[in-house]
């Protein structure tokens, strides 16, 4: 066949406008691609270092303790000696340095943070133990910790009678001793750092001013606004009740620390006036029927409207958002991840894709199951509140013993967001009554756990796509 | 005329065939149930768990197995059975009430004499066998059918399944209606419109309904329920399931569910 030049000339302007439809579709494939489309994919760092066993039952921490350009990481355990830290190298490898962190007696797990609270420019730890209350540990800025206060508690748990009819006289003080969380940060304005504490039991939050020694801390006052023994609601029969997990975080960007909370009757915040006085915020947050659902909290504006959302893990429906409105009260909740059935106790709000936006990163369980069933989970976020679970990412989607928290931060510095998450628990077993009983084709089973340390770490791949 | 005699004719036998079948099968039910009776009874005479735990509700065996069951009856200081009587069996649906009068000692006091007791054992047939209820009898009509209403309980029935069909849809309007009249009396429907239930009714399954004849005011409905907390935070809690007898009120010939004890 022939092809007349008059053809061949109109094939040529052809194939070019083509060309020039489809080039700037590719391109802009491409660069999606290396945004918020590029793959998410986690590995499991090095386990050398990280511990096999125990109930590290904790948020896990990441700080550069030893000021080496390195992330370390932290926790702390039930039943176990305390806090440990872990010092990391960039590469993702891992090596203990927690001499001097060890407790007088068996830990009970709870919350572990980082501050220079003796403005010596080295930063210290301050450890929340759900049974023995709030220690406070000097660092050498080399990895090694001197305990200066051991066993902080709020006065009440030397004095307050109990109203609970269950408690014996003699364990009246116990349930306002332990500490399940804090925070630390200057909240008053003074220069200092101080702590904010959520109790294990009873008494809800209690605020320890700081002096800058690290050595004397002043119980707040029971009027600053915060629930306490002495500002509980009436026919409380907590007494104020327990806080799973809070942050200081500046939530309606007044430059002010306020209050988030996992709190036993829901989400909560509290504005900070920067003097250590608070004020409830929380007009559309939850109170569910059955306390202490949700686990943890975080915060991020994941609508791009400019103003704070909430992130929180509810044990029983999974993830909820609450977004900020412009008229003070929260919106929600709003599920990014709503096919997990398990519920979630772990979740941070991090941009893990590098496209701009907040993602979800949430630990629990996708399905109902009994034994190891817990596992991690991201939803990629488009900015907007809109939500699409990402699959495929390498991290477990079940086979973790009981999560405690997750965080998030460059381990390996390549410019991607890494993952920690604390495990390690009681897990219920597929009782053998069930078994008998159960269909053939049920797809209950007490699901085995997979062989990995129980504090882990996960590197994000997404930076070598 | 002969046609239409032998019409007729063939329906009355068709009719008496009919009752007649009912009448065997009734018998030969009664006849099922007392020879798992008797071997029951042999069993425990004999101390032979195994037989006795072949016997027990599929619904109990789930909950232990053979070994268990034999080795904590072997375990025990329990009872010698030495003899027993039927006295009486009724049958209903897959009900079977069994009046036995047997004579019992103590394994551990053998210088104490046997005594005779008497009680009415609870058959439940199931497949096509017949089990002994042990454990859970609240949840088995505990009066046999010669004590008992039996068209009053269908009417009962009728009501319950009509009051468990509204709570699962959540019909205020028809819930209401169920209210017995002195509780109503006191709350009016906008008011019972607007109290929130502590949970969502899932599914509801009316079982069996019982109207003693000694307590004609009074009766009980069995409901196989399944709910959940009625609270969005926990909506993906995994729905329980739970079997409930639920007390009943006759007032002025209508039947209404009791409320929190009132009637």
């Amino acid at each position: 066949m022939k092809i007349s030049s008059r053809n061949y000339l109109f094939s040529c302007v052809a194939v070019l406008a083509a060309a020039l439809i489809l080039l700037p579709r590719v391109l802009y494939a491409s660069a999606a691609q290396d945004k918020g489309d590029r793959k998410l994919q986690f590995a499991i760092s090095s386990t050398k270092g990280l511990p096999e066993k125990g109930f590290w039952k904790s948020v896990p921490v990441f700080e550069d303790v030893n000021k080496d350009g390195c992330l370390d990481l932290a926790s702390t355990e039930r039943l176990g000696e305390g806090a440990r830290v872990w010092l990391g190298d960039c590469k993702g490898n891992w090596v203990d340095s927690s001499e001097g962190l060890k407790l007088p007696s068996k830990s009970c797990g709870g919350g572990v943070s980082f501050a220079d609270v003796n403005r010596n420019g080295i930063l210290d730890m301050v450890v929340a133990d759900h049974c023995l209350g709030i220690f406070v540990y000097l660092g050498d800025g080399k990895g090694k910790w001197q305990e200066v206060v051991g066993g902080l508690a709020p006065e009440v748990s030397k004095t307050a009678p109990s109203n609970n009819d269950d408690d014996a006289d003699d364990r009246k003080s116990e349930k306002f001793l332990g500490a399940e969380t804090l925070a630390v940060a200057d909240v008053n304005g003074d220069g200092f750092v101080d702590i904010v504490a959520g109790a294990a039991d009873s008494g809800g939050f209690t605020v320890y001013f700081g002096d800058g020694t690290g050595k004397n801390w002043k119980e707040s006052r029971g009027d600053d606004g915060l629930p306490s023994f002495q500002d509980q609601e009436p026919g409380d029969l907590y007494q104020a009740g327990w806080v799973n997990h809070l942050i200081l975080r500046d939530v309606n960007k007044d430059g002010h620390l306020d209050v988030v909370a996992a709190y036993y009757y829901g989400p909560r915040v509290w504005l900070g006036d920067g003097k250590g006085k608070w004020k409830l915020y929380s007009e559309g947050l939850p109170t569910p029927a059955v306390g202490g659902i949700f686990r943890t909290v975080d915060t991020g504006d994941v609508n791009g409207d400019g103003l704070m959302d909430i992130v929180t893990a509810n044990e029983v429906n999974g993830v909820e958002i609450y977004l900020q409105t412009a008229d003070g009260t929260w919106d929600g909740p709003h599920d990014p991840l709503p096919g997990i059935r398990g519920g979630v106790r772990g979740v941070v709000l991090a941009d893990l894709d590098g496209d701009g936006h907040l993602d979800v990163l949430a630990s629990g369980a996708y399905e109902m199951n009994y034994g190891n069933n817990f596992g991690m989970f991201i939803a990629r976020g488009n900015g907007k509140n809109g939500w699409v679970e990402v699959e495929n990412t390498g991290l477990p989607r079940t086979g973790l013993s009981l999560d405690w928290g997750v965080a998030v931060g460059d381990v390996n510095k390549n410019g991607m967001l890494d993952i920690a998450v604390s495990t390690g628990g009681i897990v219920g077993e597929l009782p053998q009554w069930a078994h008998r009983r159960m269909p053939a084709d049920s797809h209950l089973k007490t699901m085995p756990e997979l062989e990995l340390p129980r504090v882990q770490v996960w590197l994000n791949q997404a930076g070598k796509n | 005329m002969r046609k239409r005699l032998g019409v007729i004719g063939f329906v009355c036998l068709c009719a008496v065939l009919a009752g007649m079948h009912t009448a065997w099968a009734a018998r030969d039910d009664r006849d099922a149930l007392k020879k798992r009776v008797d071997r029951y009874w042999a069993a425990l005479m004999k101390d032979d768990w195994a037989q006795v735990y072949e016997s027990l509700d599929p619904g109990e065996k789930v909950y232990v197995s053979l070994d268990e069951y034999v080795n904590s009856q072997k375990e025990k200081d329990g009872f010698d059975y030495h003899s027993y009587d039927i006295r009486e069996i009724d049958i209903l649906d897959a009900f079977g009430w069994v009046d036995v009068a047997f004579e019992v000692s103590v394994k551990k006091y053998p210088a104490i004499p046997a005594k005779t007791v008497k009680r009415t054992h609870i058959w439940q047939k199931k497949d096509g066998e017949w089990y002994r209820t042990a454990t859970n009898q609240l949840l088995v009509p505990w009066t046999p059918p010669r004590d008992r209403l039996l068209d009053e309980e269908k009417t009962l029935k009728g009501r319950a399944a009509r009051y468990w069909d509204a709570m699962v849809r959540q019909d205020h309007a028809v819930l209401y209606e169920f209210i017995p009249p002195d509780v109503r009396a006191g709350m009016s429907m906008e008011e019972f419109s607007q109290t929130k239930p502590m949970n969502i009714y899932v599914s509801a399954e009316v079982g069996w309904a019982e109207v003693q004849r000694a307590n004609a005011g009074h009766g009980e409905v069995k409901v196989t329920i399944s709910t959940r907390p009625n609270d969005p935070h926990l909506s993906k809690m995994q729905p329980e399931v739970r079997d409930v007898v639920d007390p009943w009120v006759k007032i002025d010939g209508k039947w209404y569910r009791v409320i929190d004890g009132k009637e």
